[in-house]
């Protein structure tokens, strides 16, 4: 067959507007919190004060006998196991004989109006026999066991060739220590669902959440039902970042929906959803790397310890992927990476965009900018020189696959602006600020890592009507990845955006696993883009039914066979069957650990200039330069969206977020104490440098960048902080309290 | 808990409700309006999701009492823009990535309205100023800030 390809549509590489964008503007899009149904019952629940004890008694009698309470549910009304959990089940949905996190789940009411149930709630009466706390993540291995295996919540220990010998053999040593603070998602809407008993008899849940098949199965697990029996539902929800991957809202409302078979619906208060929401993982890092006289990198010793808080959940993957990248994108002679992730009674920690990444790039980044000083070479020539290579073994003991995108852009960097310009800068600072600017170059794989990956299905019809149907079973939590699917697959098939429908985040829908680990571009996008490609064939091959010497081409409503027009419409009707099911995993590299390598990586450099102010310690970030590989683009906007966005999370990360624990309790569950930026707090000077090398395990050639937007910006505050007041911080966030102190002399 | 009698005009129309004393204005918005375009995020006053106009300026309905805005005239974003026709700043905020998950979004709409009724021709400054009652986790505020400017600017031309 020939086709023609004049009039293709482009639509890869342009600005497309959401296609969510008007209902959201006009506050119509119904979020997880908004679309409960009529009559449905509202939930609560009653959670624990304590940090660790022992559960006594729950007396909830009281709370029965209320007018309008629909029913109180305790662990012994919990029909299966009782147990749910991304990797393992070891949380229970409703505490048994232990609490084990200020906030831990104890009891769920259903009422008639939301008045009454946390009036109910106040009625329940819990009895507690305290037990030691852990608090601190440093002793908690010889503390009292939060679970029978002990309080070691998994380890990693990576690494190849004498490290002791190339330290031996350094001319120059470096040593970080610091502890990273507990950083909340904040997203606007609180963890949120409704449920009900559909029409067919299933349980239907529609909440915000990340993967609808995990949710699935955890209810079903534990609840004892069968997982056809139940349908999740995650519609567009306002922001999740990681922080709605664990089941939320879930099991209280299919407790309470399949008690009652009424429907129900349940939204976190704010200081609920702080108390028991997951948080990113408080780590505590000691770096030691070694170079020679001239700036070459040699060794690399990296100890880190995350606290993982109540449960596991995540924290086994969230270990290794930090020590996957702990090295940084630099190649060593001899490397030796351990860590451990341990069990305390400070929350749970688990998910949040940056996945460990964060927090192991303000010491390998430090380090570099410290050896930087100290041979006098740029920031830029000293990572350089020491990038790693394709061939190259890795700190953490993989060969990289390909060569890194960061030399070029280094080069772009050091040419920017605000480089360029730092010397007059600084002599235009007023009296009361020092001036500084900040370098750092970082990596972040993007996909699950190897061995987890189990890419993604989509589908991809065309309808009766002439439309096509895009269905996706990973949801949009926000960030516009539905948008970018719709582009890829509308310009395979020449058509446009408005000419499809599309359902994502259904349970009865395909498989394309979670929203989350910056895939869903690469992953799904790669699933879509081969679905639509798959029905282009097979609407071509129709039209032709096997005729020689006439061009056939596909527009957006028709099929052209040799100058006819012919209706996709008439087209579809004619097909035994359109729907095109397609499947893209990419090839997983050998894995050496849990999820090491990954199939690709992600690069950014960031500079960035901060004004400390010597008189209240404040630190205000004025100037950023962002440097990005995309590998393609497919949405400028929507690349602009994530480096504007994961900037205002990183610059929450560096200087103002952590949620405070003392002995178990959480110190700061408000958004008043508990403080995310606003629009003053964002430096007023942005750029963002967009490069595309394409990822060659990439059939779009697309890399994700949904978390590496975040992940640098801790680590080049801390080093333009430096450049300013000539201090390192061992505790992060910077904030102006140990700023003062340290210009003012004190330790 | 005792009851009140309210009477109010919300987006142009006329409702009159009985609603107990401490009915918070946020809650009687969504959940017996069923205008759930007004937003909880914190209940505190900090977010600014629940943000809306009474008698033109701009308040949190998660600190108001229904009972308060007996008499008053409320707009939400429902009513923000004209029938069939979309308020500017709506079409600015999706010209300009002003939003992503969409959940800060009435507010801001509502905070800038507020803004560009006092001040049709604010400085940066005065943005991020009027803008600082609100938060939002998604865009890093760049594209908001720009969709503001944007109507202020083609309000003006220049």
């Amino acid at each position: 067959m020939m086709e023609t390809a004049k009039d293709r549509l482009r639509l890869i590489g342009t600005s497309r507007q959401r296609v969510d964008a008007l209902a959201k503007a006009k506050g119509e899009h119904l979020f997880p919190s908004d679309n409960a149904m009529q009559n449905a019952l509202w939930v609560r629940v009653v959670r624990s004060a304590r940090a660790h004890a022992r559960l006594i008694g729950v007396e909830t009698r009281a709370a029965e006998e209320m007018e309008g309470v629909a029913c109180v549910l305790t662990a012994a009304d919990v029909p299966g196991t009782n147990r749910y959990g991304l990797v393992i089940a070891d949380q229970p949905a409703l505490c048994e004989d232990v609490v084990r996190y200020e906030g831990e789940a104890i009891a769920i009411i259903a009422a008639e109006a939301d008045e009454i149930a946390r009036a109910a709630c106040e009625k329940v009466e819990v009895l507690y026999e305290d037990l030691p706390v852990i608090a601190d993540a440093a002793t908690a291995e010889s503390a009292i066991s939060l679970h029978p295996d002990g309080n070691t919540c998994s380890t990693v220990a990576l690494g190849f060739g004498d490290v002791a010998a190339s330290e031996a053999s350094c001319d120059h040593m470096v040593e970080v220590a610091y502890t990273t603070n507990r950083q909340e998602h904040g997203f606007l809407e609180t963890e949120a669902g409704t449920s009900w008993i559909d029409e067919t008899g299933r349980l239907t849940l529609s909440v915000g959440a990340q993967n609808p098949f995990n949710d699935r199965r955890q209810i079903a697990a534990a609840l004892n039902l069968a997982e056809d029996k139940i349908r999740v539902l995650n519609p567009m929800m306002g922001g999740a970042f990681g922080g709605k991957e664990d089941c939320n809202v879930h099991i209280p409302l299919a407790l309470v929906t399949i008690r009652t078979g009424r429907p129900a619906r349940f939204m976190y208060d704010r200081r609920e959803s702080l108390l028991s929401g997951v948080k990113r993982h408080e780590f505590n890092i000691a770096y030691r790397i070694g170079a020679d006289s001239t700036g070459k990198l040699k060794s690399a010793k990296v100890n880190l310890r995350a606290d993982a808080g109540a449960y596991a959940t995540l924290s086994a993957a969230v270990l290794a992927q930090a020590a996957e990248h702990a090295s940084g994108p630099y190649v060593y002679e001899a490397s030796e990476i351990t860590g451990k992730a341990v069990y305390t009674n400070n929350g749970i920690a688990s998910a949040y965009r940056g996945f460990g990444i964060p927090q192991t790039s303000i010491g390998v980044e430090q380090a570099m900018d410290e050896l930087a000083r100290r041979t006098g070479l740029s920031p830029f020539e000293v990572r350089r020189r020491n990038l790693i290579h394709e061939g190259e073994m890795a700190a953490a003991g993989f060969i990289m696959a390909a060569d890194t995108a960061l030399a070029a852009m280094l080069d772009a960097a050091e040419s920017g602006p605000l480089w360029g310009d730092r010397q007059e800068a600084k002599s235009r600072a007023p009296s009361w600020v020092r001036r500084g600017i900040g370098v750092s170059a970082i990596w972040q794989g993007y996909g699950l890592g190897s061995g987890l990956e189990k890419g993604a299905t989509v589908h991809v019809s065309l309808n009766d009507a002439g439309r096509y149907h895009l269905e996706v079973g990973t949801p949009d939590l926000g960030a516009g990845n539905l948008t970018a699917f719709l582009q890829i697959a509308a310009e395979n098939l020449n058509t446009t955006i408005e000419n499809f429908e599309y359902v994502a985040g259904d349970s009865l829908g395909p498989n394309s696993g979670s929203s989350h680990a910056s895939r869903t571009i690469y992953i799904v996008g790669n699933a879509v883009a081969r679905a639509a490609q798959e029905l282009r064939v097979r609407i071509l091959d129709h039209a032709l039914a096997g005729r020689d010497n006439v061009t056939v081409e596909l527009e957006a409503h028709h099929v052209v066979l040799s100058g006819a027009r012919i209706a996709l419409a008439d087209i579809a009707r004619d097909m035994a069957g359109t729907k095109v099911v397609e499947s893209f995993v990419p090839v997983s590299p050998k894995p050496v650990h849990f999820g090491i390598p990954h199939a690709g990586y992600s690069y950014w450099v960031q500079v960035l200039g901060v004004d400390v102010d010597i008189h209240t310690g404040e630190v205000a970030v004025t100037d950023v330069e962002n440097y990005l590989d995309t590998g393609r683009t497919i949405n400028p906007d929507g690349v602009r969206a994530q480096c504007e966005g994961g900037f205002a999370q990183g610059l929450g990360y560096a200087l103002y977020e952590n949620s405070i624990y003392t002995d178990g309790r959480l110190r700061n569950p408000s958004l008043a104490n508990y403080i995310i930026p606003s629009v003053k707090d964002m430096p007023p000077r942005m750029t963002n440098t967009i490069f595309e090398t394409p990822d060659h395990t990439s059939p779009l050639g697309v890399r994700g960048i949904a978390e590496i937007s975040l992940s640098p910006v801790a680590a080049t505050v801390a080093n333009a902080v430096h450049d300013a007041i000539g201090t390192r911080f061992s505790q992060f966030p910077i904030l102006p309290e140990a700023v003062l102190n340290a210009i003012h002399g004190e330790a | 808990m005792s009851g009140k009698r309210i009477s109010l005009i919300v987006n142009g129309e006329s409702v009159k409700a009985e609603v107990l004393v401490n009915r918070l204005l946020s809650d009687f918005l969504r959940d017996d309006l069923a205008l759930t375009g007004t937003k909880r995020g914190c209940e505190t006053g900090v977010c600014g999701a629940c943000s809306v106009l009474v008698d033109g300026d701009v308040v949190k309905s998660c600190l108001s009492l229904a009972a308060q805005v007996d008499g008053k005239t409320l707009t939400t974003v429902e009513g923000l823009g004209r029938i069939g026709d979309l308020h500017p700043l709506q079409e600015s905020f999706m010209a300009h990535g002003g939003l992503q998950c969409g959940y800060c979004t009435p507010g801001f709409l509502l905070a800038a309205a507020d803004l560009l009724s006092r001040n049709p021709d604010p400085q940066d400054a005065e943005i991020r100023e009027a803008l600082s009652g609100n938060l939002c986790r998604c865009t890093g505020y760049q594209g908001i800030v720009d969709a503001v400017r944007n109507v202020a600017e083609s309000t003006h031309g220049n």
